[in-house]
């Protein structure tokens, strides 16, 4: 494989990567301060990708259409901390895990019920499909976005989590919510919040996807749940940074299969980067960056 | 008992986990500037008692009154902005966070950013290692230096109750004292203290009147003279196996 090849299996590494790291951030966050899996986290994707799909057939234009998606799945993330998990507050692990799950059928049969059963397609701005070239490195305009944005993101994420005591506070309640709340924190506001950057994560990174895709379908979101929980298991369920770390790795992993498997087989290549996860796990069963179990 | 109004004041208050009571008909007094010691053993429902009076456990029954008005029932994070800090067993502290941040999460209640900042300061001059160590993760500190920022962190809420479970378990001796010679000054502060702890002498070292816990009960109070001398002291402490457990988890999101 020439250095070229190389430099351009990097770009889709870091492409796909800063798209995972995202999803898996918001699943994270939300875990951390209530032990909750949120599997309805990937309808979040889906509540961007209806929003976005609906507003271009009428016309709206892209940027417009964008903001909106990002708002909607961040209202719809506070929506679900309200209606369906503050009643489940002190429930058992599994209890939430079960709660996610349905609400997550639910929500795909409402969008199958109210907008088609079918796959839509959806037309991006013309210029993401168009490529740069750089020496020998063909980059497209979407990796390009995706990984100015998922940068972005990061960046913005870890200066609120470090510098803002709103950001302190929801690592304090992660590690500790009994003493976060003796300290003042306010448990409502603390889970309230964690909620909506979670559901902020997911449109930024529904948008990537979606663009990507061109499509948008009922059950859409099942990928991108999938994806951001082997990630967040990888990195060490409930760490910030472990999510960060998991999408990359499984991002690499995955190109790492397509790229070395011979044709006939590429079409196994997710579950040969599964099987990677799995040797991962063997070794580090806590995940590569686990927190310190300590919960006083 | 003096006639003015007690700062903290438990009547009958009863409370546990679920079917288990931890704390039976628990009335106790604590007034302004005091120093009360709790005193029992393993699984009396010291800690239980602590954690109702914080709002992290509710109580079945009975009241709790802060300077005259009722507080049970309250969510810890109200009780902590009606200046009532709990100092939890274990510290508590978070160790992914920083010295700093932990300082800075234990004035989450006030408002006052310059003051907070000045505060912060103080702390670093009572507790020296604390400001060698301020951009150090907090986990990376000794037990008895993340005993000290547990204590200056609840200190750092402008407290005017403090209630401190167990800080010298698990510290050597001589850290032990150099964070008893700071909790002797604490009423100088305008701190009055609600003290759990094992170690009896060194408990009623500096409190001027105790309660002794046995069974999920209040068993016997007086002064710090009176429970020294006590016969019966060292039997009702350590005579209480099999007692109501206490869950060092708190559970309560």
């Amino acid at each position: 494989m020439s250095a070229s090849e190389i430099g351009q299996q990097l770009i889709n590494v870091l492409s796909l990567g800063s798209t995972y790291a995202l999803l898996a951030l918001g699943l994270a966050l939300v875990f951390g301060v209530m032990g909750l899996v949120n599997f309805a986290y990937g309808e979040l994707v889906t509540i961007t990708g209806y929003t976005m799909y609906l507003m271009t057939i009428n016309g709206v234009p892209w940027g417009l259409a964008v903001v909106c998606g990002i708002t909607f799945a961040t209202i719809a993330s506070l929506l679900m901390e309200r209606l369906a998990f503050r009643p489940l507050r002190n429930a058992s692990f599994l209890t939430l895990l079960f709660a996610s799950f349905a609400l997550s059928v639910i929500l795909q049969n409402v969008f199958r019920a109210t907008v088609s059963p079918r796959t839509k397609g959806i037309r991006g701005p013309g210029l993401l499909i168009e490529s740069l070239q750089i020496g020998p490195l063909t980059i497209s305009w979407m990796s390009i976005v995706t990984i100015v944005v998922g940068a972005a993101a990061l960046i913005l994420l870890t200066l609120f989590m470090r510098g803002s005591l709103a950001g302190i506070s929801m690592r304090a309640a992660a590690e500790n919510f009994s003493v976060a709340r003796l300290m003042g924190i306010k448990a409502n506001r603390v889970i309230a919040l964690a909620f909506v950057i979670s559901g902020l994560l997911a449109g930024v990174a529904g948008v990537l996807w979606v663009s990507r895709s061109g499509s948008v379908s009922p059950a859409m979101g099942f990928v991108p749940i999938l994806k951001a929980f082997i990630a967040t298991v990888i990195g060490g369920l409930g760490s910030l940074p472990g999510a960060v770390l998991g999408g990359f790795v499984l991002a690499a992993a995955e190109i790492f299969f397509i790229v070395v498997l011979p044709t006939s087989v590429q079409p196994f290549s997710d579950p040969f980067a599964l099987l990677l996860v799995i040797a991962i796990l063997y070794f580090k069963p806590n995940g590569l960056l686990a927190p310190v179990a300590e919960r006083v | 008992m003096s006639e003015e109004r007690p700062l903290l004041r438990l009547d009958g208050v009863t409370s546990g986990y679920g079917p288990i009571v931890a704390v039976r008909d628990a009335s106790l007094e604590v007034r302004s500037g005091e120093i009360v010691a709790l005193l029992g053993a393993n699984g009396a429902g010291k800690s239980t008692l602590l954690m109702t009076v914080a709002g992290l456990v509710r109580p079945t029954a009975g009241n709790i009154e802060l300077d005259g008005s009722r507080i049970d029932g309250l969510k810890p994070e109200e009780i902590v902005r009606r200046g009532v800090a709990l100092t939890p067993e274990g510290r508590g502290i978070f160790s992914h966070l920083t010295v700093a941040d932990n300082l800075r999460i234990g004035a989450a209640v006030r408002k006052d950013r310059a003051q907070i900042a000045t505060d912060a300061e103080e702390m670093c001059t009572l507790f020296p290692i604390l400001g060698e160590r301020r951009r150090q993760l907090a986990g990376t500190l000794s037990g008895g230096e993340q005993q000290m920022l547990a204590l200056a962190r609840s200190l750092m809420s402008r407290p005017r109750l403090m209630l401190l479970d167990e800080p010298s378990l698990g510290l050597a001796p001589r850290i032990v004292a150099q964070i008893f010679e700071m909790l002797r000054k604490l009423p100088e502060r305008g701190v009055t203290v609600l003290l759990v702890e094992q170690n009896v002498s060194l408990a009623l070292d500096i409190a001027q009147r105790g309660y002794v816990m046995a069974s999920s009960e209040l068993q016997l109070s007086g002064t710090a003279a009176e429970l020294r001398s006590a016969v019966d002291l060292e039997q009702v402490y350590l005579g209480s196996a099999g007692d109501a457990p206490e869950p060092a988890a708190t559970g309560g999101r």
